[in-house]
């Protein structure tokens, strides 16, 4: 047998060839980080273009004193759609590792969540409209085992009151700990301690576990 | 923006995958050479055989010594019984009346462990080389006769192992590890390539007897004398070498408790063998280079993972324990279909594809070696047992012997 050739370069070769996958892997991650990103943020800018609309039409509908129905069931369609994105963005969130535009992104989203919020009191107090607004107040990328518990617990349950109630219930999930002043200043009158918390109808706060039926009774039940 | 255990988790694969083309380069560069070995000539050697009730094994073992390939006047074979309480000493008896080169030695109490019968058979052998090999393990009739020319065509070499490979499985337990045992050796002959042969084992090695001498024989306070002698060697500038083309086939463990007490053996000698040599790391060769650094962070990457996981995992079941409870009380939906929607991120994408180029691996250790007991066709189910759930259980092993090793509370 001839005398072995000395094999020690492989250390390098798989370095270098590790340190090049790495790298290629790191860029195309980053590329779909961004991609979905900028997927989101096109929903974004939908979203504020349809809530831009959103707000011109009240508009409309108090200066051209025009029916409220339409008004009404496009706040729906809209607080569905920023409902189903907002999902969309949770998917995501766990998949994101290099930057933090998907916190800028949830960040635009509570803005406009708040302002279909804010909306939505003026709507029901012009057209008196016999809808329920259902605020969800959450925080953003929860550490806490027992609140992160309690989050989950509540978006099921909103989930099956929306599936039961779509056309009546108006449900606008909102994360509170993203520095938003506007935010923390419509939630101030509340004082709510403890999240996740539950705004009804600017009336009633439910923040502790209950059964679905008592939820409905409190949702549904509460102005009728 | 990414988290401390994402952090960890990339070292993780980073390590991985430098392992995984590390042996793929090595196998590369050497693919035409993977069953060579240097054609030796007969020289004499003694069989040193330590035994400890081996009754219903030790008759074929010493049968299939004496059916190797291999002038028989120039073999001895001395066992050494470590004060068997069965009948194995009768057995060789039998052996001894027979023929004339084979030897009994009883040693005069129980030492508990394979290495003092061992010494003590070496101290006895009359020739320069000396085999050491289980009394539940039968080499090929030609493995002897491959190894030798190791030992021959070069000074530096003092020690030779073979591929180990496992008996004709039985249950469930055994077939996995024939999958292992063929596993090994492939990456043993790997590591041979770059002289980082780190354990020569027990079921049959062969050594330069005056070498052994000059370092002191085996240990005998070590759990696994076959990996720190040959730490030993390397730390007095000797070398291990590892020949595929020889191969020995030794009994395995049929349940999963005889598996596990086997393994936490294995994994309190390994930390014996680094605690006593780990200021030789970054000095000597390739053991303090490669084999010292390489097991310190098996040891710590395996720790530290076991911890990273039963953390996220006993967080993540608490919080679907919570959760679920809740729901269960406020009479709601208890999963939901985004809780199963998934946006696989790089993690996710890295950790795929380093699971399926260790499959690649795995699958090219086994064809490559292409052992009769561990053949890919109508294995599928246990390799991927093997690689899903077996390796994984290391990790808890290691913690096992750790916390019996601090203990002092451990034995054969």
């Amino acid at each position: 047998m001839k005398k072995e050739k000395n094999n020690k370069h492989v250390f390098w070769q798989a370095l270098v060839f590790t340190i090049i996958v790495f790298i290629l892997g790191f860029i195309l991650g980053f590329f779909l980080e961004v991609s979905r990103n900028n997927e989101v943020m096109f929903n974004v800018l939908e979203s504020e273009a349809n809530l831009l609309d959103e707000q011109l039409r009240g508009k409309v509908i108090t200066d051209f004193n025009i029916s409220c129905d339409v008004a009404v069931k496009n706040s729906f369609v809209f607080a569905d759609r920023v409902y189903l994105e907002s999902l969309e963005i949770e998917n995501f969130q766990g998949a994101a590792k290099f930057t933090d535009d998907l916190k800028s992104i949830h960040k635009r989203y509570d803005l406009l969540r708040t302002i279909l919020w804010t909306e939505s009191v003026k709507l029901r107090e012009k057209c008196k409209e016999d809808f329920h607004t259902v605020v969800y107040l959450f925080n953003y990328n929860e550490e806490d085992i027992e609140t992160k518990a309690k989050q989950l617990f509540f978006s099921r349950l909103l989930e099956d009151l929306k599936n039961k109630h779509s056309e009546e219930v108006l449900l606008i999930p909102i994360a509170v700990n993203l520095g938003l002043d506007s935010v923390e200043l419509a939630i101030s009158k509340y004082q709510i301690n403890n999240l996740p918390a539950v705004i009804i109808d600017e009336e009633k706060v439910v923040d502790e576990v209950i059964s679905f039926e008592e939820f409905e009774r409190r949702v549904m039940g509460i102005r009728t | 923006m990414g988290t401390f255990i994402d952090f960890v988790f990339f070292f993780y694969i980073f390590i991985g995958l430098y392992m995984l083309s590390l042996f793929l380069f090595i196998y590369y560069s050497n693919r035409k050479k993977i069953y060579e070995y240097p054609k030796g000539i007969y020289e004499k050697v003694s069989i040193v055989m330590p035994c400890y009730n081996e009754a219903e094994h030790i008759g074929k073992a010493i049968e299939a010594l004496l059916s190797l390939n291999y002038p028989k006047d120039m073999i001895e074979i001395i066992v050494v019984d470590d004060k068997s309480t069965d009948n194995s000493a009768e057995v060789v008896r039998e052996y001894v009346r027979k023929y004339g080169n084979v030897k009994l030695i009883v040693n005069k109490r129980n030492s508990g462990k394979a290495a003092e019968p061992t010494n003590i058979g070496i101290k006895a052998a009359k020739y320069d080389y000396i085999a050491v090999t289980d009394a539940d393990s039968e080499p090929e009739k030609d493995a002897l006769s491959k190894m030798i020319g190791f030992l021959q065509k070069d000074k530096k070499v003092a020690a030779v192992t073979c591929g180990v490979m496992s008996k004709k499985p039985v249950t469930f337990m055994q077939r996995l590890q024939t999958i292992e045992y063929t596993v090994i050796a492939f990456n043993r002959r790997l590591l041979d390539l770059v002289d980082a042969v780190y354990v020569t084992p027990g079921p049959f090695a062969l050594y330069k007897k005056k070498v052994l001498l000059e370092v002191g024989l085996f240990d005998t306070n070590n759990m696994t004398q076959d990996i720190e002698i040959v730490w030993r060697l390397l730390s007095y500038g000797y070398k291990a070498r590892m020949c595929l083309a020889a191969r020995v086939y030794s009994e395995t463990p049929k349940k999963f408790r005889q598996w596990w007490r086997q393994r936490i053996r294995w994994n309190i000698g390994g930390t014996q063998t680094l605690m006593k040599y780990k200021n030789m790391i970054f000095r000597r060769g390739m053991l303090g280079n490669f084999i010292v650094p390489f097991f310190s962070l098996s040891l710590f990457l395996g720790l530290f993972g076991l911890g990273i996981f039963l953390y996220i995992f006993s967080r993540r079941a608490l919080i679907s324990y919570l959760s679920t409870k809740y729901s269960f009380a406020a009479s709601s939906t208890i999963i939901r279909l985004q809780d199963l929607t998934f946006a696989p991120g790089i993690l996710n994408f890295f950790g795929g594809a380093l699971f399926i180029l260790g499959i690649g691996f795995t699958l090219l250790g086994l064809w490559l070696v292409n052992e009769r007991h561990a053949k890919i066709k109508g294995n599928v189910f246990n390799i991927l047992f093997y690689i899903i759930v077996y390796l994984a259980v290391y990790p808890f092993i290691m913690v096992n012997a750790l916390t019996k090793l601090i203990s002092g509370k451990y034995s054969w």
